[in-house]
């Protein structure tokens, strides 16, 4: 066994999953998660393409870009937690299956599959989630695996065999996220890839493993036979990337990535891994890239699927608004994402804000954001509402999708707006003393006055006052759709500039306590029946 | 009877003249006789302290005969604060920290076993905990007191309520079933549905489904209802800030009364609280809460705080 090799990947699985787990309020701040994410130069690469912006993080970028072009496509074999979850499972789908032949054509389908998220980046979508391995990690773990253990976990806890506190540091009670079977069956093919080839994915498909092959031609450090080899051709079988050549000698050092191990299957000791210069040894000889035909076939896709996305798919356009999609009204953003377009290009889908929200507020979109927005964050207020202190899904976002506010300016950054259905209202329509969505406001937005010929006080929205954190519709006791919710309307969503600014110029009264700058504290509407204050009979 | 009573007729309106008599005669009759607790009887069924929050509920619990009337050598407390919601003490929407912990500290010098604040709180558990200022009490202490707002539902267990005209039955705190000693401490503040949130009102944050007490029944006849499981051995009102406008949850105007009102009697407790602040800018009488008027039509206490004895001190 390789012990280097699978201690980093051990090593480096764990520091990727401690991240996810931690990013909430213990690590918020202190690990920049762009820099994280930006190890992923296809996640880079569609966000910044189509957003037309250089995100942070591009340091790193380049820096790991000159360790590739120096030490070979060692990030695949070593850091990559796709990759380390793909030989983690490779065992349970593949048995004792051999690695198999090179695959022909197959490895070229990777640089097919950069084109097209880079072609359709230009062209003002960004596709690149459905193939960035940091990211679909980063989902894998926070939408299934993460629900999955805390769910085991649970068991544990409601056994009595945890205590509140550690259950609480654990995560529970546990995260659940709308789509989970979509990830799911994604993820279980994914992996299940591998029974045909070993590290199917990343040899094949992998996005990010096409630009580390772009730049690891010709590595510095690369693989290196000797005379004494036999050609029994051991290694070839072996090599999990499909990396030797018919020759033995002959290294594709673009699919290499660097996990040694033929140099220990050698029984001749034949194989090592040196620094070599640039032009010493054996040139390259087979072409690694996908044919003409192939390249302009695929940036034509993109294009189409990109024309198809605009004269509309799943989603209606707006004949007042040029150019707008018409999204559902319970549409809700979390707060301080940016307006709807840029948001669509900068957010990469790597969950970490669904994994960080508090209240399991933002779930993955499926249907719900149109189909250019499929698996971006949503925010539900029925699952949970939007912590007035809380900031933290701006914090930890890696991309600037939603942006970082501090907790008295996102309150600010309105939501949406509540709206009373009073047809349901347990209040309103059936007479009963609640007034749920009142307490459960943090901003004093909803008020309960008395009515003429109503016998209860009843809630009234102030819309000046509501920022759309959802907790009234949470907190709403009526069943199914409930009787106050929050819809996109008057929403705030600003790509730079002051929130308070703008919902001050908005007339909106958005803060609390010593924010709130309005000279009186709120005042619930007095009984206009008995005179008596709500609440006193 | 050595302890200081005076039975306030004037509408529960205490003037300064009058507390500040009541308490020079009250401290000094506290300090001349530490046996007083023994009597239980001769406590009165009210005791007002005005000062800041921790001495005054010192205070406020020594005229009702000290912790040690209440709690015995290895008992398990529970105390039942708001903390319902992720503000700070000035907010009025939660029991002031240092109310809770001069009770923590004074049942565990009675002798309790265990201390258990204890919370379902309506806004996120760790906010809360954090944000009132009453998660960190548990830290003052080693290991004996412990701060829980548990939500999830294995916490709670089902019991039936006999002398319910509605509930029935309902699920509870498994510690709440289990204490020895049940102390409410809930800050005063307005209720849009129920007038106001006080002892009784807060008895719902002992239970898990508190939904069906809106839609299901007559709120303030499932109060009164949950009130008979779960009554308070001891109650204290943290009054040194009130909110009187648009609660429970704020924000609204808060006043500061600077009193802890402690009895043996839930209804009696609320009903001096009610008739100790303006509401809205104005008196309102007990008996304009649904609960406290139910309560005490019932016969579980008495809401007519201007016939009842009341001990003040100065704290």
């Amino acid at each position: 066994m390789n012990g280097f090799q699978r201690s980093l990947q051990a090593l480096c699985l764990a520091l990727f999953l401690l991240f996810l787990i931690l990013a909430g309020p213990i690590l918020s701040g202190s690990i920049d998660s762009a820099r994280v994410f930006a190890l992923d130069p296809a996640a880079y690469l569609g966000a910044a393409l189509s957003g037309r912006v250089l995100l942070s993080g591009l340091g790193v970028l380049l820096f790991l870009l000159l360790l590739t072009w120096g030490l070979g496509r060692f990030f695949c074999g070593h850091v990559c937690p796709l990759g380390t979850t793909c030989d983690a499972v490779r065992p349970v789908v593949a048995g004792k299956r051999p690695s198999g032949p090179a695959g022909g054509q197959w490895p070229r389908v990777k640089f097919l599959v950069l084109f097209f998220i880079a072609a359709a980046g230009l062209l003002g979508l960004n596709l690149a989630y459905w193939g960035a391995p940091l990211t679909l990690a980063g989902r894998l773990f926070v939408l299934v695996l993460g629900p999955a253990g805390e769910l085991a976990l649970s068991g544990l806890s409601d056994a009595g065999l945890l205590s509140d506190r550690a259950a609480s540091a654990l995560g529970l009670p546990p995260d659940r996220y709308l789509g989970a079977w979509f990830f799911l069956l994604f993820f279980a093919a994914l992996l299940s890839l591998q029974r045909f080839r070993p590290r199917f994915w990343c040899r094949f498909i992998c996005p990010a493993g096409a630009v580390f092959a772009l730049t690891a031609r010709r590595p510095l450090f690369r693989r290196t036979v000797s005379e004494a080899c036999t050609d029994c051709g051991l290694c070839r079988r072996r090599c999990p990337m499909g990396a030797i050549g018919e020759d033995p000698a002959q290294t594709r050092h673009e699919e290499c990535i660097v996990c040694q191990r033929c140099v220990r299957l050698c029984p001749e000791g034949a194989i090592a891994f040196r620094f070599r210069g640039l032009r010493e040894g054996p040139l390259p000889v087979e072409p690694f890239l996908p044919g003409r035909r192939a390249a302009v076939g695929t940036l034509a896709g993109a294009a189409a699927v990109v024309f198809v996305g605009r004269i509309g798919l799943l989603e209606a356009w707006s004949r007042q608004e040029a150019g707008q999609r018409i999204l559902p009204g319970e549409l809700l953003r979390p707060p301080g994402s940016l307006p709807e377009d840029a948001f669509l290009n900068r957010c990469i889908r790597c969950g970490l804000c669904q994994r960080v929200c508090p209240t399991d507020m933002l779930q993955p979109a499926m249907g719900h954001a149109g189909w250019s927005g499929f698996q971006t964050p949503v925010a539900v207020p029925r699952s949970g509402p939007c912590e007035p202190g809380c900031t933290l899904c701006g914090q930890v976002c890696p991309s600037g999708a939603i942006r970082s506010l501090p907790a008295p300016e996102k309150v600010w950054a309105k939501m949406g707006t509540a709206v009373v259905d009073r047809r349901k209202c347990l209040a309103w329509e059936w007479g009963k003393r609640c007034l749920v969505c009142d307490e459960a406001c943090p901003y004093g937005a909803v008020d309960l006055s008395r009515e003429p010929g109503m016998q209860v006080p009843v809630p009234h929205v102030r819309e000046d006052r509501c920022t759309g954190c959802g907790a009234c519709e949470f907190a709403c006791p009526v069943v199914d759709r409930p009787a106050i919710a929050v819809s996109s309307m008057a929403e705030i969503r600003l790509a730079n500039g002051s929130y308070r600014e703008e919902g001050k110029r908005r007339g909106l009264r958005l803060g609390r306590g010593e924010d709130q700058e309005n000279g009186e504290a709120p005042r619930s509407g007095e009984d206009k029946r008995t005179d008596l204050p709500p609440g006193f009979l | 009877m050595a302890h200081s009573s005076n039975h306030s007729a004037n509408n529960g309106s205490l003037t300064r003249r009058s507390f500040l008599a009541a308490g020079l005669v009250g401290l000094s009759a506290v300090s001349l006789h530490p046996a007083l607790s023994l009597a239980e009887t001769s406590t009165p069924h009210l005791g007002l302290a005005r000062g800041e929050p921790g001495p005054a509920t010192v205070a406020a619990v020594k005229i009702m005969g000290g912790m040690g009337a209440f709690v015995r050598e290895g008992d398990n407390v529970l105390i039942k604060p708001n903390m319902s919601f992720s503000s700070g003490p000035d907010a009025a929407v939660n029991t002031h920290p240092e109310v809770v912990e001069a009770l923590a500290r004074m049942c565990l010098q009675s002798g309790a076993s265990r201390v258990y604040i204890m919370d379902h709180t309506l806004r996120d558990p760790a906010a809360c905990r954090r944000e009132s200022g009453i998660g960190a009490i548990a830290e003052t202490f080693s290991g004996k007191v412990e701060v829980q707002t548990p939500s999830s539902s294995h916490r709670f267990q089902k019991a039936d309520i006999p002398r319910s005209k509605q509930l029935g039955s309902s699920d509870f705190l498994k510690e709440a079933l289990a204490a020895d000693v049940l102390i409410a401490a809930p800050v005063a503040k307005h209720h849009g549905s129920t007038g106001v949130s006080l002892s009784m009102k807060g008895m719902m944050g002992l239970i898990l489904d508190r939904g069906a007490f809106h839609w299901k029944y007559d709120l303030n006849t499932a109060i009164v209802d949950l009130c008979t499981k779960l009554r308070a051995d001891l109650t204290v009102v943290d009054a040194t800030r009130a909110l009187t406008t648009d609660g429970p949850s704020g924000p609204g105007e808060v006043a500061r009364p600077n009193t802890v009102i402690a009895s043996r009697d839930m209804v009696a407790a609320d009903a001096k609280a009610v008739s100790l602040v303006q509401w809205y800018g104005r008196s309102i009488a007990p008996e304009k809460v649904g609960h406290i008027r139910q309560a005490h039509e019932r016969g579980f206490g008495r809401m007519d705080v201007e016939n009842l004895s009341t001990g003040t001190i100065e704290a």
